[in-house]
C-alpha cells in the first residue's frame, strides 16, 4: 500500500498570533512551526500500516524553504519521502490542485491529510483533492482500518460517531482520534540522521490558481478577566448567569 | 446572479442551522438584489422556510439520500444550483456540510470560504468576515471565481425572522450508485440533548474537576440550562470524556 501524508507547516499551538504589514500578513517573527496537529495524527496512523501492513509513507507539503525543518521532522518519525512544491499556500483550492498533481504521479491507494489546518483553518483540502482525483474521501475521520482494497472509517459527527465502509483509493481528512495523543511520536537521534539521508525533492507548482485571497486581518476584543464566585455567594452567581451570561 | 441555500434536515425536519443560513440567505440577497432559492433534501417541512424570508425553495425526494451521502448530497446540491443558475451557494457549518461542501467546491470550481461570521463587506468582489487561527483570529477574505460558497459559522447570525410564502417545488436530482460508494453502516449518536454544534450555551470543564466521576455536575447544569458539555483537550486525552466534547485547536471551534 502506498500513503500520501499530505503535511502543513503552522504556527506551534501555543503561539502568539500577531499580524504585520498594516494587517496584511501573519507575523512569523519569533513563532515557532511545526506539522500540523491533524496532519501529525495522520502521520502517525500511516506509520501504524508501514509497520503492521509494510506499506510505504510519502509525505508531501506545499510551502518555500522555510518549510523543510517540518517536513524533516515527518521523515524522522519515519515516513520514506518527502516532496515539497516550491510555492506559497494562497489557498486551499491551491494547494489541493498542486497535492493532486503529486498524487497523479505516485499512484497512492491512500491519502491522509489533516481536516483542517490549525492557522487559516480552510477545512477544505483533503475533500477538494479527493473530488479532483475522483477518489472516495471521508472527512474528520477518527478511526480507519483496511484489509485489502477494502476500508472501514470512522467518522465523528455531531453528537457521536459513525461507521463508513469503503474502498481504496481512498482520501481521509484526519484529526485526533485517528490515532491516541499517547501515540504520537517524538523523533529519535536515529531517526533525525536516517531523515538527513532520505530523498525531499522538491517541484515546481504545476500553475493553477487561487480562488480566494485573504485581504486583511485582526485579532479578536480582548476577553475580560475570569469571574470567580465565592461558592457561598449563590446570589451573585445567579445574578451573573442572568444578567451577563443571559443563560438562564 | 442567484444564490441557492443549502438548508440541512434530520429525519426529515429541517435543522436550527437551516434557519440560520435561510436568514442569511435572505439578508444577502437584499444586499445583492439577487433570487434567493433554497435547496432541502427529503425534508418534510421545507414551508417552514418561509418564515426567514425564503419564497422558493426546491425539495429534493430521494430515496438514495434517505442515509447522508456527502458526495451524493454535493451531487444534489451541485444540480439544484444549476437548474437556477446560482453563483453564490450559502451552507452551514455542521459536521456533514463541512463533509459534503468541498466536494461541492471541487465540483464547482468555486471559493469556499467556512467560518464566516457576518454578512459581506463588499460584494464586488464578495468579501467575508471569517474566524482564522483557531479563533484566534479574523480574516477579511475575498472570492475572486465565478461561482462561491459561504460557510455560515454557527450561531455567528443567528435566526432572523421575515415572514413570506414559501414555494416550494419538487426537484428530481440524478444519483447514480458510482456516487455512493462510501456507505454509512451505523450511527452512534447521543439523542435527546444539545450538542456543541447546535447549542445557544456550553458548559464546559476542565481537570480541575479531579476526576470523571465529577462530571455529573457539569450534566446536570447542561440539563438545566439545556445546553451542550464540552471539555478541555487535557480531560479528552486522559479519557475521562470523548474526543467529541474537546474544544479547542484541535477540538471542535
Amino acid at each position: 500500500m502506498k500513503i500520501l501524508v499530505c503535511i502543513s507547516n503552522v504556527p506551534d499551538t501555543t503561539s502568539k498570533i500577531n499580524f504585520t504589514d498594516n494587517d496584511t500578513k501573519f507575523d512569523t517573527n519569533g513563532v515557532q512551526f511545526v506539522i500540523n496537529p491533524n496532519d501529525e495524527f495522520g502521520l502517525t496512523r500511516a506509520m501504524w500500516f508501514k509497520e503492521k501492513q509494510g506499506a510505504s509513507i510519502h509525505v508531501a507539503t506545499v510551502g518555500g524553504a522555510q518549510t523543510e525543518p517540518t517536513i524533516r521532522k515527518a521523515l524522522a518519525i519515519g515516513a520514506d519521502e518527502a516532496i515539497r512544491i516550491n510555492a506559497e499556500p494562497t489557498d486551499g483550492f491551491f494547494v489541493a490542485q498542486q497535492l493532486a498533481e503529486v498524487a497523479k504521479n505516485g499512484e497512492y491507494d491512500l491519502i491522509i491529510a489533516g481536516r483542517e489546518s490549525i492557522d487559516y483553518n480552510g477545512g477544505m483540502v483533503p475533500g477538494i483533492l479527493a473530488t479532483m482525483l475522483d477518489m472516495n474521501f471521508v472527512n474528520t475521520c477518527i478511526g480507519l482500518e483496511i484489509d485489502g482494497t477494502n476500508a472501514v472509517a470512522y467518522r465523528e459527527i455531531d453528537g457521536g460517531k459513525e461507521k463508513i465502509e469503503t474502498s481504496l483509493p481512498l482520501v481521509i481528512g484526519g484529526q485526533k482520534g485517528l490515532v491516541e495523543e499517547s501515540d504520537l511520536r517524538i523523533p529519535n537521534m536515529r531517526g533525525i540522521m536516517m531523515a538527513r539521508k532520505k530523498a525531499l525533492t522538491v517541484q515546481e507548482p504545476s500553475g493553477g490558481a487561487s480562488l480566494t485571497q485573504d485581504q486583511k486581518f485582526e485579532k479578536p476584543a480582548e476577553k475580560g478577566p475570569v469571574k470567580l464566585v465565592d461558592a457561598e455567594n449563590v446570589d451573585e452567581l445567579i445574578s451573573l448567569l442572568h444578567n451577563e451570561a443571559k443563560v438562564i | 446572479m442567484s444564490i441557492l441555500v443549502y438548508t440541512e434536515s434530520e429525519k426529515g425536519k429541517l435543522k436550527k442551522n437551516a434557519f440560520e443560513v435561510a436568514s442569511y440567505g435572505y439578508a444577502l440577497g437584499q444586499l445583492m438584489g439577487s433570487d434567493v432559492t433554497a435547496v432541502a433534501i427529503n425534508s418534510e417541512n421545507t414551508d417552514a422556510l418561509g418564515a426567514y424570508g425564503i419564497s422558493k425553495a426546491l425539495l429534493i425526494q430521494n430515496s438514495k439520500l434517505d442515509v447522508f451521502n456527502a458526495k451524493g448530497y454535493a451531487k444534489a446540491i451541485h444540480q439544484a444550483a444549476e437548474s437556477v443558475g446560482a453563483k453564490t451557494i450559502i451552507v452551514s457549518s455542521s459536521a456533514d456540510t463541512k463533509f459534503l461542501t468541498p466536494i461541492l467546491a471541487g465540483m464547482m470550481q468555486a471559493g469556499y470560504v467556512p467560518n464566516v461570521v457576518a454578512i459581506p463587506e463588499s460584494t464586488s468582489p464578495l468579501t467575508v468576515k471569517r474566524t482564522a487561527f483557531s479563533n484566534k483570529g479574523f480574516a477579511l477574505t475575498a472570492i475572486q471565481s465565478e461561482h462561491s460558497i459561504i460557510g455560515v459559522s454557527n450561531n455567528a447570525f443567528g435566526t432572523v425572522e421575515n415572514a413570506t410564502a414559501c414555494d416550494v417545488q419538487g426537484f428530481d436530482a440524478s444519483i447514480d450508485d458510482t456516487d455512493l460508494s462510501t456507505k454509512s453502516v451505523e450511527v452512534d449518536k447521543v439523542v435527546g440533548k444539545a450538542t456543541i454544534a447546535d447549542a445557544d450555551v456550553v458548559v464546559s470543564g476542565g481537570r480541575g474537576l479531579k476526576g470523571p466521576e465529577n462530571w455529573g455536575m457539569i450534566e446536570e447544569l447542561a440539563d438545566i440550562l439545556g445546553a451542550a458539555t464540552a471539555c478541555s483537550k487535557p480531560v479528552s486525552d486522559l479519557g475521562w470524556r470523548s474526543h467529541g466534547e474537546h474544544v479547542g485547536q484541535t477540538g471542535k471551534p
